[in-house]
């Protein structure tokens, strides 16, 4: 098949974005089956993407607005409103 | 409270905003944050929702929460900066021209033999020196890429919210987000997995 690997992991990163149709499943476990280098790279895609999901947990608990940041906000809306 | 006819708007925006800024501030914060990757321009983002917000008070209906109503002003703005920034910046990157030819051979098969990264997520979103690689890593993709990538696994945002807010097709949001998967793997790979020794 011509063009194998480089089809493939382009259906790899899709499957992440929608659901792939029928003959693209195929397209895709068929030569899964058959290439150690694309299976890898499936891995290490989905090895990104889950810890790239649990940073975004991470990151959705800590970040927050320092007291500094909420002064300075407020002044300057004050400023921009009230001039 | 002897504030007399001198009923000035101030006051009420220091209280309003600030009312606003504690119940939902830590919250427009790190949405923009996730978004826009930097903290100033978050603030910014923050800034002018609240502003937008004040002088738009009157409309708001309280059919939906204060917080999606505040939360549907930020995302214009976003949607605004991000969009200015793609035209500043002239961020446009064709599709045909692909610059990731670089990892397949004329046959369409991976230029190098690729291994499968052992490290299992628990631990790496734990890792501060994965995550110090990992932004770099995004940053030296093309700006197009970095600003889909971006959205999508930062932000968690889907193709539809990725396409409205960059003003591109769902398709070229798909070809952009896998060749920045095909230069993260390759970038992580060199700095990440391979110099470890995980190499098989
Ligand atoms: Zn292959």
């Amino acid at each position: 098949m011509k063009h194998a690997c480089r089809e493939v992991s382009r259906l790899a990163s899709d499957a992440l974005e929608r659901e792939l149709s029928l003959w693209e499943k195929l397209r895709l476990h068929v030569h899964l089956l058959l290439c150690i280098n694309c299976r890898n790279y499936r891995v290490s895609l989905h090895r990104l993407h889950e810890t790239l999901a649990r940073i975004r947990a991470a990151q959705s608990r800590e970040l927050k607005l320092t007291e500094e940041q909420r002064e300075k906000l407020l002044a300057e809306l004050e400023q921009r409103l009230g001039g | 409270m002897a504030r007399g006819r001198q009923t000035l708007p101030m006051p009420d925006i220091r209280r309003t905003a600030g009312q606003w800024l504690e119940e939902h501030g830590d919250y427009l914060y790190r949405f923009a944050m996730l978004r826009v990757r930097d903290a100033e321009v978050a603030l910014d983002l923050v800034q002018e929702t609240l502003l937008a917000a004040w002088q738009g008070r009157e409309s708001f209906q309280g059919s939906s929460s204060l917080r999606t109503w505040l939360v549907g002003i930020l995302k214009h703005k976003i949607t605004d900066h991000i969009r200015r920034e793609i035209r500043e910046r002239d961020l446009e990157e064709a599709v045909g021209n692909d610059p990731n030819s670089m990892f397949f051979k004329a046959d369409g098969s991976w230029h190098e033999s690729l291994h499968a990264w052992k490290d299992n997520p628990e631990s790496l979103c734990r890792n501060q020196q994965f995550q110090h690689i990992l932004d770099d890593c995004i940053g030296r993709l093309s700006d197009k890429q970095q600003q889909v990538f971006v959205l999508r696994e930062m932000a968690g945002e889907d193709t539809e919210a990725i396409c409205k807010i960059c003003g591109i097709t769902p398709t070229h949001a798909h070809v952009l987000l896998h060749r920045a998967r095909l230069a993260l793997r390759k970038c992580l790979d060199t700095n990440w997995f391979g110099r470890r020794g995980t190499r098989s």
